[in-house]
Parts: structure tokens; sequence; C-alpha cells
């Protein structure tokens, strides 16, 4: 992974922007997320901080893969996207140099602002952290056996490791903050923010499993439902945004009996089996299926097994194991930018599929693995293969799946502190 | 992202000794088989032609992320195994230096940088590593 650290202070990238200026924030989703610098949780913090200052932000962008050329010039082209950047003066890249190159080069009349500098290529530990291991040609670090951690090298370089609320001297307070009343507490929220992360962020947890803060709501798994006063019915809390005054219920006997009834219907319509799964311990189905206390399935299983799709090199589609949340096809749309996975047929036989229905390897995929971490489930991952014997046949391999990574990520942000 | 070029055959196995090294392969799935100096149908090819020249090349890997330490994780050497034929670029070869210390490890390709490209000119630029 490409070793990437902070070159600019907040101020100074405030004097690089205009208050006329119209904003895209625009991040990598790979090396530039483990450095501590990208992904989603920091453009919102960047957002925050320039909207605060008065800064008009009028898009965050995560790419899967920023260094791929395809990815980043079908921005110019998306149908939803192009109106947005035809607008947009300037661009903050989150990424790499090579990243900010090819954004620079893909959007030649805009404002394209480098926040790193890239040291070079490096490893990434659960225990030691991220370390530089084989330094760029132009800077002043050599090829050390077992690596330079990066402290040490923004330490050496005067460059920064951390983000740039780190530069501030206290906390941000987010402008705009309304009270609601969540199971009886009263908590600030950011009015017009989403109420299930508002509900997550204050500690009431909302189990869900279609929702993800990088990618625009659906509500389709029907898990977050909460009661808000004076509503009919119950809302997909994940759909709605939050309002002054509000007064929400999210768990009392209804709603845990509607939650587990979505999760026993989940469970009898495709096949849902651990001990054959590469999800292992993340798999977000079954976490629920286990807070729900549900031990076997209670309604009759109705379904036909499909065969698994491994003819790409890097991503294996397992239907059979698929929720139908689409977070998959909305990563594909809104991070890929490649819209290649849609859903297809109707009623019991709908399916996630690859371009025209055809095999993955035959698709469009760019492989920039967004699908794969998105897929709360073991219906998508990636590809790792072990070989052996006179032919050299590959078998699968179980074990530790990149996919099933938020542990070392929340391990990885703790060395970064 | 790191793009490398492979090293010849010839070179690869002028570090092997048919007589002492036991060879296990590991491939990146990632950069390495994006720059098509990897993966595991380059691995195969590799592995077979290998043994077909006399080395004793036992079983062979293909992980996404050689260059993170879970991914090395699946990787599980035989007692007998000495060296470790690596298609992964610097990174990968630094990891298993680090995690599997005491083996051989024969790298099959090179780092070469970044490299940019202008869509426009067609005009490249690349960004050399030390290694």
């Amino acid at each position: 992974m490409i070793i990437s650290l902070r070159t600019l202070t907040y101020d100074e990238l405030k004097e690089k922007l205009s208050r006329e200026d119209k904003i895209v924030l625009w991040s990598c989703d790979t090396c530039i997320r483990f450095s501590g610098l990208g992904g989603i949780s920091k453009l919102q913090i960047l957002e925050d901080l320039l909207v605060n200052d008065g800064y008009p932000v009028i898009r965050k962008e995560l790419l899967g893969v920023s260094c791929v050329d395809e990815l980043v010039e079908d921005r110019k082209f998306d149908d939803v996207k192009k109106e947005i950047f035809d607008q947009a003066t300037a661009i903050v890249v989150l990424g790499c140099e090579e990243s900010w190159e090819r954004v620079h080069l893909a959007f030649p009349d805009k404002k394209v602002i480098q926040v790193t500098r890239s040291f070079g290529f490096g490893n990434i530990s659960e225990e030691r952290g991220v370390f530089l291991t084989n330094p760029f040609q132009d800077t002043d670090f050599d090829a050390v056996p077992g690596g330079i951690p990066v402290d040490q090298v923004a330490k050496q370089s005067k460059t920064f490791h951390t983000f740039f609320d780190a530069d501030l001297e206290q906390p941000l307070q987010p402008s705009h903050l309304v009270e609601i009343t969540v199971d009886g507490k009263t908590i600030l929220a950011k009015e017009g923010a989403n109420l299930l992360e508002e509900c997550q962020g204050n500690g009431f947890p909302i189990p869900h499993l279609c929702h993800m803060p990088s990618l625009f709501p659906t509500g389709a798994c029907r898990m977050c439902l909460v009661k808000i006063q004076g509503r009919r019915g119950l809302a997909a809390s994940c759909c709605t945004l939050v309002q002054k005054g509000m007064q929400v219920t999210t768990e009392d006997d209804e709603i845990k009996e509607d939650r587990r009834i979505t999760l026993e219907l989940l469970l009898s319509s495709q096949e849902h089996n651990c001990l054959t799964c590469v999800k292992e311990g993340e798999c977000q189905l079954r976490t629920l299926i286990r807070d729900h206390s549900i031990t076997a399935p209670r309604l009759g299983r109705k379904f036909q097994p499909v065969p698994l799709d491994e003819s790409s090199d890097a991503i294996v589609k397992d239907p059979n194991r698929c929720i139908l949340c689409g977070r998959c096809v909305r990563a594909c749309d809104e991070i890929a930018g490649k819209h290649n996975l849609s859903f297809a047929h109707r009623g019991n036989r709908v399916m996630v599929v690859t371009g025209m229905d055809q095999p993955w390897a035959e698709s469009d995929c760019a492989t920039c693995m967004a699908c794969v971490y998105a897929c709360p489930t073991g219906a998508l991952y990636e590809k790792m293969l072990y070989f052996d014997g006179a032919e050299w046949k590959p078998r699968k391999l179980f074990g530790q799946y990149y996919c099933n990574r938020s542990h070392l990520i929340n391990a990885i942000k703790d060395t970064l502190k | 992202m790191n793009r490398t070029r492979a090293v010849k055959y010839e070179a690869i196995a002028g570090q092997l000794d048919k007589e002492k090294d036991i060879i296990t392969m590991v491939s990146c799935n990632t950069c390495v088989r994006l720059a098509k100096t990897g993966g595991a149908a380059k691995m195969k090819e590799l592995a077979l032609q290998l043994r077909k020249d006399g080395f004793q090349v036992k079983d062979g890997f293909v992980i996404t992320l050689p260059c993170w330490d879970y991914s090395l994780d699946n990787v599980t050497l035989h007692p007998t195994i000495n060296t470790v034929v690596v298609m992964g670029c610097s990174c990968a070869c630094a990891n298993i230096a680090v995690h599997r210390p005491g083996v051989k490890i024969v790298p099959t390709v090179v780092d070469r940088g970044t490299v940019v490209e202008d869509l426009a000119t067609h005009k490249k630029s690349f960004r050399g590593t030390k290694r």
C-alpha cells in the first residue's frame, strides 16, 4: 500500500479555498483510509469543518480505488455525478499523490487541491501499525528492514499522520444541533442528519443490514424500523432525517417482534450455513440473529440453490447467501461508479447480477472490491486460493478475509492515535 | 498502486537450489495481478515450469494483500518449507520477512513505483522507488 501523510494544515487548506468556491471533497477508500487520512468518516469531518467555517461543500465523493484511471474518468461522464462535477470549482483530494494527479488530469479546469505527500510503499500491521518499507527515490528516507513507522516519517518530514481535526485547539462543535428524545432520553442531534446514524452516535444502536454511511439510504432491509411519535406505523430510521423535537422509540416489544420476523424470513429465503461461510464472526446477519435469540429457522425454507460465480480472478459471488440488501449494487453505482451490479428477475427469483446477467469475469468490473466490502453477509467475498498436488489444483482458502477486516481497522486506528 | 515488472525466469531459477530448497509460492491478488505479473494463472505457470526443471515446489497461496499481516495469517507453511517464492512487491517480501523469519525469500517481481498516464496525450509520469 502507498504511505501518504498530510502536508497541509487546516488553515493552509482554507487559504487555498475561497468561500465562493463550490467544493467537492474527494477520497479514496483504500490506502489513504488505512493511513488514517481518508474514507467516509474523514470526508464527514472535513465537511463539518469547512461548512462550519462558511465554505460550501456540494458533494462528498468516495472512490473504491482512486488510482485506477477508468474509475476517476468515469466520474466525468456519470449521469448522476456529471452535473455536480460540472458545477464544482474546487476538488480537495484525500488520496495519495497518484490519486491527486489523476483527478488533476481528469478535471483540468478545476482547482484540484493536494493535501498529502506520498513517501513510498509500506506494510500495515494489526500490532505495529503502518510502516514505510520502500520509499520513493525522491524522498530522504532509506529502505530499512522492518520499515519506518509513519509517526517517525511524519516527524522527519515535517508532515502530519493525523487528520485536520487534530489541528484544532478545541474539538469541533457541530452546528445546527437540535434536541430530540430517544427512548425517553433527550439528546442533541444534527438537524437534517440521518436518524439512524445520530442515534448510533449517541449510544442508541439500531439494528440494520442495508445501511452504510458511505451509501445512499434505501430502507430495504426493514431492520432499522423505529416508532416516531405522531407518525403512523413504523419508520425506517436510515431514511428518516432528524427534526427538532422528534420523539423516537428504538426498541419495544412490537419493534423487536417485527425485527425477529424479518430475520426469520431472511433465514428461510436463503442458505445461511455459517459453518461453510467465509464471513465467520463478521457476518452482520449472524450477529443480529444471535442478538434476537433465534436458534433455528421457524419458517419452512423454499429455496433453490444457485451455482456460485467464481469466474472472476478476485471476487466470488455466492447468491445463496444474498439477502438482497442492495449494498453491493449501490457501492458499485456510488463508490465504484461502474453501475455493473443490478437486481434481475422478479419475485422470489430476484438476485444480484453482474452486467447483463453474465459471468463476473465477462462483465465490466474493475475489481475495486467496493461491493465486497459492502456485503454484510458471505454473498460476496475476495478470492483466496491454495494450490497443491501434481496438477496444481486450486482450493478455497478459509481464514482471515479482508472483507472481515473491521477489527483490523479499529486496531490500526488505535495504533495511529 | 504499485506497478511492478516481472523478473526473468532464469534469474528466479538462479536463486533457487534444486536439492535444498523446498518451495512455497505466495502471490498477491491485487496490484501484482493487475500488473499481470502475478495472480493465480501466472503462479501456476511459474510453479509448473519450476517443477518441470526439477525444483521442489510443494504448494502455493493466492492471497489478497500480502502487504497486510492479517493476509499472511492465511499462509501456513509446511514444516519442511524453507523457501518462499513471492509474486508480490517489495512490501509483500518485507512482510513475509518479518512474519516468517528464517525462510529464504525469492521475489519474482521488481517494483517500478507509480505510473500516471494522461489519457489525452498518453504521456506517462513515473515515480520510482529505492528498492
